[in-house]
């Protein structure tokens, strides 16, 4: 499918995880097992509370299992891992206020490369331009709209040339125009760089558009009740992809399964713990 | 500024009102000076070099003590914010000390350090150490966990993320609290100078009011008035360009 190769770059192995709520434990997986294909696009949809987030946060290393392992590259994951880069939700809170455009983006390359001065800041604006913030070099924060803050995190991510991108519901906190407007920026992201991109969202439709495999979970205790390869043909489009029959064929399917679990699983109290 | 005209009105007019009062011995007018009487002694000790010569030991004493006080509180507050073993070590110690007013330590002070500048930069130092580390620790631990967890992800030292991430995440706290230890500072060093020594502006007051220079002694308290809001006005002032990039004014 699309450009993924025949070679895992993740595996999850008999992955558990439990938080303790209220003195009892509460098991979000329980040997889970994955195997992601390095290249891949794969969209991690599911019904509300079922432990999407917390496993892209286990994947990343942020947060830690409880029992079995992530392997990465073929080594198990322990601690926030060189080669992964997390891209949060929340871009409002994971941008640098105090840092321009620039100067964010410069944190990505700081923290990975040695590289410095002129061939520095060259490298910054090549990621600038990527995704599209081209003149907004010197502007803080404040002074962009959300969708533009979450191009910066996105710019200061990739610029880091991780092995795969973690992204958990990305633009589920902008308007829609401009949701569909970052859709197509990380499409042709993925088709003009070599990275593995794992997206979490509860968007079945941006599930859809963008994977080139989508897994859906079930209601805590997670299992994958389908994974799904998406055969539509790249490149993609907002506009003639979602004309295309299959489309509809896939959506409906996925959609399907996921109301189906969202209604067995409704009474059951959320799996992971609300801060 | 146009908001500003119904307080500066309101203030000329009690002026006013405490001018005529006095004119007109509706107050005792040697307790009382006329406003006028006040303006004239603070503009004769402006001129003799009185004022200044007073005002020169307390604001070194102002800001040796809040400057040390910065120098130690704040990376101890940033290291108390982000060890949760220092923190709870050290919070109810903190927590303790802190509501002591700072003037209670004088005589203590007096016993290990004199009457001497030694003695009141401590003073200020004590006063001006709570409020910074409290503010400093507060904010460290009121950093977003996004942001902290962004650090992370990106694989940084705990040491740079405490530079890069935390320390600018935690500024404005920071600068809050140095605004308001500075307020402090101003007002325990005019009282250890009353208590002991003779020199500074506190030393001053008392001196005029124990000679029946009673216009002398409100200059000398005006002239404190004036001090505190410059200081905080200057202190804002540098606030606002570190934190510029809030996009907003700080709240005053």
């Amino acid at each position: 499918m699309g450009r993924a190769l025949d070679e895992p770059i993740i595996e999850l192995d008999n992955l558990g995880k439990a938080f303790a709520v209220n003195g009892r434990a509460l098991t979000v997986f329980e040997r889970l097992c994955y195997r992601i294909d390095k290249g891949s696009f794969v969209s991690i949809v599911g019904p509300s509370g079922c432990g999407k987030s917390t496993l892209l946060k286990l994947i990343s290393g942020l947060e830690a299992p409880t029992s079995g392992a992530v392997v990465f590259n073929g080594r198990p994951v322990v601690g926030p891992a060189k080669g992964m880069i997390y891209v949060f939700q929340q871009y409002a809170k994971s941008i640098f206020p105090w840092r321009t455009v620039m100067q964010n983006v410069e944190f990505g390359l700081n923290a990975t490369k040695n590289l410095r001065g002129v061939q520095a800041r060259e490298r910054c604006r090549e990621y600038i331009r990527l995704v599209g913030l081209e003149g907004y070099e010197h502007y803080h924060p404040y002074q962009l709209s959300g969708g533009m803050q979450q191009r910066v995190c996105i710019a200061r991510a990739l610029i880091c040339e991780p092995d795969v991108l973690l992204m958990d519901e990305p633009f589920s906190a902008v308007d829609a125009m401009t949701r569909a407007i970052l859709q197509e920026l990380i499409l042709k992201i993925w088709e003009t760089i070599p990275v593995t991109i794992l997206f979490v969202t509860h968007d079945v439709d941006e599930a859809v558009l963008l994977s080139s495999r989508v897994i859906s979970l079930s209601h805590a205790p997670a299992a994958i009740r389908e994974d799904l390869p998406i055969d539509l043909p790249y490149p993609r489009d907002q506009i003639k992809t979602r004309d295309d029959e299959r489309f509809t064929a896939l959506r409906q399917r996925l959609f399907a399964s996921i109301f189906q679990a969202e209604k067995s699983g409704a009474a059951l109290p959320p799996a992971e713990p609300r801060p | 500024m146009i908001k500003r005209w119904p307080g500066l009105a309101l203030f000329a007019l009690i002026l006013l009102l405490w001018e005529f009062a006095s004119a007109n011995n509706l107050v005792d007018q040697v307790s009382i000076p006329r406003v006028s009487a006040i303006v004239a002694s603070w503009v004769a000790i402006v001129k003799n070099g009185q004022l200044a010569g007073a005002l020169a030991p307390s604001l070194g004493r102002i800001f040796s003590g809040f400057g040390l006080a910065a120098i130690v509180a704040v990376p101890l507050g940033l290291l108390m914010g982000s060890i949760a073993l220092l923190y709870r070590l050290m919070e109810p110690l903190t927590e303790f000390i802190r509501p002591i007013p700072a003037a209670a330590y004088i005589p203590v002070a007096i016993l290990f350090l004199g009457i001497g500048n030694e003695m009141k930069i401590f003073v200020v130092f004590l006063a001006c150490l709570f409020p910074i580390l409290l503010n400093t620790y507060g904010g460290v631990r009121g950093v977003d966990p996004v942001l902290v967890d962004t650090g992370r992800t990106f694989g940084i030292s705990r040491f740079r993320a405490l530079c890069q991430i935390v320390f600018p995440a935690a500024l404005p706290s920071i600068l809050t609290g140095m605004r308001i230890s500075l307020g402090i500072a101003l007002i325990v060093v005019v009282v250890a100078e009353m208590i002991a020594g003779n020199s500074g502006i506190g030393y001053y007051i008392l001196d005029m009011q124990r000679s029946f220079r009673v216009p002398e002694m409100f200059a000398g308290i005006f002239t404190l008035g004036l001090l505190g809001f410059i200081i905080n006005f200057v202190f804002l002032k540098i606030e606002q360009h570190f934190l510029r990039w809030r996009g907003t004014s700080v709240e005053t």
